[in-house]
């Protein structure tokens, strides 16, 4: 399988996936994801795999959906394209249904962190059942100073609703440290030591009985639905397609995203966006 | 509106509610809540602000509902005199409680910051649970010094905030870092750095755009539905209706008699024992 | 009732129920769980009776369901002697059924932990409402590699979905303070303070007015059940009934733990299968 934005090893019992646009800090477009995809049905399909790690090649493991606006990144989610509501609601539809599929995915998952895990990255971290993360690796959802909501329930149930609202609600960042300690990863590890950290998780995985590991992780499946967390995905989605539809940062005075960007590049509208939030430590 | 028991002031695009019965603790009775609420309403109708800061003037947050009105804050005519008042009513104060003050800032629209110091106890820690993001000082009190058991109900389904409460806690002290370390509050500071961390986290919200603001705190308000808070606040609030019915043992401690006897202020003390 | 396995005591208005088979580290046999449930049944129905201390005699608290295969017919969850679907579930349902009456019942239960607290052990700490462990004891929930699943839904809901996810996914050991941090237990204590602080907290609980505490912990309950954990007593309990009926370890190649305890005990069968897991630090 030849793919192009994401590599798939196969060590072993292990599936390594890597996504692989480190000049893009990983960020998420339509090509990358298609390859995501399908090394995840690969690994699925092929019964010797027990398990899968899944990392960032280059400084970050990944900067959340592409929105550089060039020809790769989603103009659907650029609401001055006017996008159908069907077209959008369909495509993010894909976007949630691969996060709840990979929150359900029938081999255990280990995520490797480092740089940046934000919005989408997240998105998948906080999907596998393990994520272990170099101790400066930041965390968190900037799209929220963008206007947009999140599309992701994990939020809720991996660290509470306080922590939760805390970080959407500011769109702060935090580090692997205090990732850890509210629960949103398993353990923030120093740079030279992650790789075994994973290693061993892996080794402990596979030394359970297959069948064994599926039903205790069916078990956290059926506990998390009877909490509302399927209920809670579909409900994201929509509050995300709206979200959008609503022209996020469109009244005047707030901050305009895609305007600044589409005048200044991705980079400048970035760091416009954070600026006054640095100022007060945010 | 000229307030009488809260203090209401708004700076640029934060709105301040303070709680000011401070001999008092703040406590939260009626005429608190319902202007309380009176403050949120204009500040969700004023354009200008983005952000509501609730605090309590003097020593403490809030010491809850009114403890020496417990049981008895329902009106009731003549013919109640001297009388239990039948669960009807004792259901129907809670619901409004539920209702017309809990619920009402748990859906604000706006984003809520409660900054808590000194005692932040039974329905003050309901209040506080209900904002958005707490910054507590490290040294505040969740629950009374010495009183490891709460004899009402808890009034709102905690549990569903955090799996720290219920009776699993009851052993335990609750001050402020250990309400951190469990995510009843977000963040303990030292008291002399209260002020100016809720400020920067006011200001830091307040520059989000408005739709970000509301739309992402309804989605995570549905995501706690979807995890039954509905249910679990129907549940809870009749536990708590139904705790002025509970019997007490002539061996138990009883602090209806004694508040009816010494007055409130006793009762509250004599409960606190040493362990 | 006279009881063999257990010592009920009844001190004015506590009662201190221990687990005794102190030669077998309090693993839970026919007989222990049969008197187990009539001691609590004993203890719900004295009026004055306000608390409920549980504890174990000898070096630990409880290490688990007794899976010697003998005097087990009821703890053991050899699939070849329950083979047929009504047994599993009546023998499955009366295992989870103490842990459940000490979540349910109206007496406060206290639970006092030293040493071994495994699989079973550590449900019924879950279930008490307050639990007191020596800082060194050590908890841990193995079911995962003897192919099984835990039938304690609380497990979802108390500790964080990572820790869960750790505890019950890896079978690791941890101790008393790791124990307290993440949720599973109130606090930990020194082995010297244990005794005190459980009979501290009976004698406070004993001091407040019944009706009133009964009535906020059926509150603390009505909310947990409305949060899935109703549902999740029974999935659970099905769900492990699933896995004895899965034939936990019949995969080729991987370890069986019914099979490697016939050939070689008990106690080589336990050593074998933590084996590949303690290589890691598990």
């Amino acid at each position: 399988m030849s793919l192009e934005y994401v590599t798939y090893e196969k060590k072993g019992k292990t599936a390594v996936l890597t996504l692989n646009r480190p000049d893009k800090h990983n960020a998420l477009n339509e090509p990358l994801l298609t390859d995501f995809d399908a090394a995840l049905k690969a690994a699925e399909e092929d019964t010797e795999i027990g398990v899968v790690v899944i990392k960032g090649a280059g400084k970050s493991f990944c900067a959340g959906y592409d929105l550089n606006g060039d020809e790769t990144s989603d103009p659907a989610y650029d609401w001055r394209n006017k996008p159908m509501m069907h077209d959008l609601y369909t495509r993010q539809a894909r976007r949630q249904d691969r996060i709840e599929n990979l929150a359900k995915f029938p081999k255990p998952t280990i995520a490797q962190i480092q740089g940046q895990c934000l919005e989408g990255g997240c998105s998948i971290m906080m999907a596998c059942d393990f994520a272990y993360a170099v101790e400066d690796a930041i965390f968190g959802d900037p799209s929220v100073r963008m206007g947009m909501c999140t599309d992701l329930p994990l939020w809720y149930y991996l660290i509470g609703i306080k922590r939760a609202k805390e970080l959407l609600l500011t769109g702060r960042t935090i580090d692997a440290q205090e990732a850890q300690r509210i629960g949103m990863i398993s353990k923030a590890v120093s740079a030279n030591e992650i790789e075994a950290e994973v290693e061993k998780m892996v080794q402990v995985l596979l030394a359970s009985p297959t069948d064994s590991l599926r039903n205790n992780r069916e078990a956290f499946h059926a506990a998390l639905d009877s909490r509302g967390l399927s209920a809670g995905f579909r409900f994201a989605k929509d509050m995300r397609v709206f979200s959008v539809l609503q022209r996020p940062g469109s009244r005047p005075r707030e901050f305009n995203f895609f305007e600044t960007r589409d005048q200044k590049g991705f980079k400048a509208a970035c760091e416009e966006m954070n600026a006054p939030f640095k100022k007060i430590g945010y | 509106m000229s307030y009488e028991f809260i203090i209401y002031e708004k700076e640029g695009k934060i709105a301040r509610i303070t709680m000011n019965v401070p001999k008092k603790h703040n406590p939260l009775g009626k005429p608190m809540m319902r202007e309380i609420v009176a403050a949120m309403e204009d500040a969700a109708e004023d354009r200008e602000i983005k952000v509501v800061v609730i605090k309590g003037a003097g020593k403490s947050f809030s010491s809850g509902h009114d403890i020496p009105k417990i049981g008895m804050d329902i009106e009731l005519g003549p013919e109640y005199a001297g009388k239990r008042p039948p669960a009807k009513l004792l259901i129907e104060r809670d619901e409004w409680l539920k209702e017309e003050f809990y619920q009402y800032v748990y859906t604000y629209a706006k984003p809520t910051i409660a900054q808590v110091h000194g005692y932040c106890i039974y329905g003050g820690n309901n209040f506080q649970l209900c904002c958005d993001i707490t910054i507590a000082a490290e040294d505040s009190q969740f629950k009374p010094k010495g009183d490891t058991i709460v004899t009402i109900a808890s009034y709102m389904p905690a549990d569903t905030w955090s799996t720290a409460f219920g009776p699993r806690h009851l052993g335990v002290k609750m001050d402020g870092k250990i309400a951190e370390k469990w995510g009843i509050v977000n963040k303990a500071v030292p008291l002399e750095q209260l002020e100016e961390e809720v400020e920067k986290m006011a200001r830091a919200v307040a520059l989000m755009p408005d739709d970000s603001l509301n739309m992402n705190k309804k989605c995570l308000n549905s995501m706690m539905e979807f995890d039954g808070l509905e249910a679990a606040w129907n549940t809870t609030h009749i536990a708590h209706a139904m705790g002025t019915h509970q019997r007490i043992r002539s061996d138990e401690f009883n602090i209806f008699k004694t508040r009816a006897d010494q007055g409130a202020s006793a009762a509250i003390k004599s409960r606190q024992r040493k362990r | 009732m006279s009881f063999e396995n257990i010592i009920y005591e009844k001190r004015k208005e506590v009662v201190r129920i221990s687990l005794n088979r102190p030669e077998k580290l309090n693993a839970m046999n026919d007989v222990m769980l049969e008197e187990f449930n009539a001691a609590l049944d004993q203890a719900e129905a004295d009026t004055d009776v306000t608390a409920i201390i549980i504890k174990g005699t000898g070096r630990a608290f409880c290490s688990g369901y007794d899976v010697s295969g003998e005097g087990t017919a009821e703890t053991d969850f050899d699939f070849r002697t329950q083979s047929d679907v009504n047994t599993l579930f009546r023998k499955q349902r009366r295992r989870q059924e103490s842990i459940f009456k000490l979540a349910r019942y109206s007496k406060s239960t206290i639970a006092q932990v030293h040493g071994n607290c495994v699989e079973m052990g550590c449900s019924l700490v879950m279930a008490c409402d307050i639990s007191f462990a020596d800082e060194n004891a050590q908890f841990c929930e193995p079911s995962v590699r003897m192919g099984l699943t835990t039938d304690m839904p609380l497990w979802y809901h108390l500790i964080g979905v990572r820790n869960a996810k750790e505890m019950l996914l890896t079978g690791k050991t941890i101790d008393g303070r790791e124990a307290e941090r993440i949720g599973i237990i109130t606090k930990a204590v020194p082995a010297d303070m244990l005794e005190q602080e459980a009979d501290e907290m009976a004698l406070t609980v004993s001091l407040t007015p019944f009706d009133g505490l009964t009535n906020n912990r059926e509150g603390f309950q009505m909310g947990a059940d409305a949060r899935g954990v109703a549902e999740g007593w029974r999935s659970s309990s099905d769900r492990r009934v699933f896995g004895i009926l899965q034939r936990p370890g019949s995969r080729a190649g991987e370890f069986d733990f019914l099979e490697t305890r016939d050939k070689k005990g008990l106690k080589a069968a336990l050593e074998e299968m933590n084996a590949p897991y303690r290589r890691y630090g598990y």
